[in-house]
């Protein structure tokens, strides 16, 4: 059991990437609520791990910053993509999804085994 | 929302631990990273009643990770950025020193990197101490039939010199070739092997 627990979570480094430029598609959004956008979707990221990804997605100019002070009375900090950043996520989506369709066919036996 | 000293004094205690370990940064960078955590804290405590208390402020502390720990990633990664955009070695040096601290392939980059700096700077060396040593720093085949590039110290090199003063203008180029090819690993490394900071937990 631990060793797919293991495997899965080398499985989430890898797309946290992604998802993180993929939640921000609709629109911009600051860090907690990427978190819960991530988390409505199952992926659950330690806090702690989000905000030096950020840093580093804006400093690779895939996302932007602005601070806006809010309702609850302090700023926040909100995130966008970039034009380039869209376009990424996008390539990467594809990627994705080649990926996926592929390993889906070539996981359907055991699909069928399994029912 | 009730807020509290004690509430706001753990808050600030915590944020002063992260803003210590974060002294390598820019005090800008620092401010902004300090600023943004400050703001998820408080959002995150008063998410799920809207009541700011010194638990519920303790509890998104503690889901954020040890100071200390969080202001490792935030290096790491602000240290590998610059490096990547640098043009020069001492911020690629710093980059992947740091790295090479939190993962195998830093370890790797960074080995790469010291030889490659090591074999630059030694045609460097070798044509600017030429003028000084001129009998002492050069391209040499020795007796036993090796080259070996002398740096300019220690006695003469036995043997017989091939290249004569052709090797200050050849060892600046190598310098600079070999220092370029270098740099550029430096970046491909980090292109390559750099993954999400979960990799750190």
């Amino acid at each position: 059991m631990q060793g797919i627990r293991n495997w899965e979570i080398q499985l989430r480094k890898g797309c946290l990437e992604l998802a993180i430029l993929a939640s921000l598609a609709p629109g911009r959004l600051y860090g907690l609520e990427i978190l819960r956008r991530l988390a409505e979707r199952g992926l659950i990221v330690p806090e702690g791990t989000i905000y030096p990804l950020l840093s580093r997605l804006k400093h690779e100019g895939w996302v932007d910053s602005e601070w806006v002070t809010a309702e609850a009375g302090h700023p926040r900090k909100y995130y966008r993509l970039t034009p380039a950043g869209r376009h990424r996520a996008m390539q990467m989506a594809r990627a994705w999804a080649g990926f996926a369709a592929s390993l889906d066919r070539l996981l359907a036996p055991l699909g069928e085994e399994g029912r | 929302m009730t807020h509290t000293a004690a509430t706001f004094c753990r808050l600030e205690d915590y944020l002063g631990e992260l803003r210590a370990c974060l002294r390598r940064l820019p005090a800008a960078e620092v401010s902004e990273i300090v600023d943004e955590l400050r703001s998820h804290v408080l959002d995150s405590a008063a998410s799920n009643d809207d009541a700011l208390t010194e638990d519920s402020v303790r509890a998104a502390i503690d889901r954020l990770g040890r100071a200390e720990d969080l202001a490792s990633l935030y290096v790491t990664e602000s240290l590998l950025s610059r490096a990547g955009r640098s043009g020069s070695p001492w911020p690629m040096l710093c980059g992947i020193l740091r790295w090479a601290t939190v993962s195998g392939a830093g370890l790797f980059a960074a080995l790469g990197l010291a030889v490659g700096l090591v074999i630059s700077a030694s045609f460097f060396v070798a044509a600017l101490h030429k003028p000084f040593a001129p009998s002492r720093a050069g391209l040499w085949r020795l007796d036993d039939g090796s080259l070996s590039l002398r740096l300019g110290f220690g006695a003469p090199a036995p043997g017989l010199e091939l290249l004569g003063w052709w090797i200050v203008p050849l060892g600046l180029l190598l310098g600079a070739c070999g220092l370029w090819l270098t740099l550029q690993f430096g970046r491909w490394c980090i292109r390559r092997y750099r993954r999400t900071p979960l990799e750190a937990l």
